[in-house]
């Protein structure tokens, strides 16, 4: 990543203002050309620094409703298992984490338009693999999201 | 927020085109007007039902390789105290307050990027010790199985 890369990425978290050429806006902060702005962008998405530019939505200000669940998975069954949660769409986030005397290993998070859709998809997931899940819902909320300078 | 802001967010959960005007071409292929499109997503925004609009990063490929979930046994009525410090951190990304459940007794969530797993252990210390709580395990992320935007 060049240095002009890393300012790029840097603005992207802060935001892209919603007119009608956002990258023109992002352009004149850089001091660069729009043109340059967007090849730059297109080469970190290729190389796959950045996944994708779009809009960071409030799940729950939408109305939608998720948790953090974990499940304790045997290692030689942690692909096929992991396969099997990431088949649900509503399934955001997945991810291995260990711990010594946790016997919880895989950690996803699953968002659904409601409480009952979210029990549904948890139900189908606890059926489909058959080992011990936990559900952790949401109490409260200290800080979401916040993105950090490279 | 009505069909037609949904469909848009739709059409956009999975990035708008990197082109001179992505709004632009966002609304003709669904029919619309551009000045709409703008107003309703900066309604949005304004709203709060979008954050922002930035990019979402591979944070293992750009080098901050280190992501711990920090899980600690707080007291509860000190709950409240202790989030607040936590999310104070620049470290930490998120801070949830979850429910115990069964034999699972951590009650709050703290997520710490580094640039390696002693950077978050030494943050992680810090924060130990202006809480005064070492009840707390971490649960660092061995293996990235999916992250994307919420689908809806």
């Amino acid at each position: 990543m060049n240095e002009l890369q890393k300012k790029i990425l840097n603005e992207l978290q802060i935001g892209l203002q919603v007119v009608e050429r956002p990258f023109l806006e992002l352009s004149k902060r850089l001091g660069v050309d729009e043109d340059v702005v967007i090849s730059e962008i297109r080469s970190l998405i290729n190389d796959g620094y950045i996944r994708r530019v779009g809009p960071i939505i409030d799940a729950t200000a939408l109305g939608m409703v998720g948790t953090l669940a974990a499940i304790s998975v045997p290692e030689e069954e942690l692909d096929r298992v992991a396969t099997y949660i990431n088949s649900f769409d509503e399934v955001s986030h997945n991810y291995l984490r260990v711990a010594e005397g946790i016997p919880y290993n895989l950690w996803f998070t699953v968002s659904a338009k409601d409480r009952d859709d979210l029990d549904e998809i948890l139900d189908e997931i606890r059926t489909g693999i058959n080992y011990p899940l936990i559900e952790l819902p949401t109490r409260r909320l200290f800080k979401i999201g916040v993105e950090f300078r490279l | 927020m009505d069909r037609t802001d949904l469909e848009i967010l739709k059409r956009i959960q999975n990035g708008i085109p990197i082109v001179k005007k992505p709004f632009s071409e966002i609304a003709e292929s669904m029919g619309l007007g551009e000045g709409e499109v703008l107003d309703r997503l900066n309604k949005l925004l304004d709203e709060g039902k979008i954050r922002r609009f930035g990019a979402s990063i591979a944070h293992l490929k750009v080098g901050i390789d280190a992501n711990a979930m920090c899980v600690w046994d707080v007291p509860d009525d000190r709950v409240e105290e202790v989030g607040l410090i936590c999310a104070n951190f620049s470290e930490v990304t998120h801070c949830y307050e979850r429910s115990r459940v069964d034999d699972w007794h951590y009650n709050l969530f703290t997520m710490v990027h580094g640039k390696s797993r002693e950077e978050c252990e030494e943050i992680i210390k810090q924060i130990s010790n202006e809480i005064g709580i070492d009840n707390f395990i971490i649960l660092f992320s061995e293996r990235e199985y999916k992250k994307t935007g919420i689908r809806f």
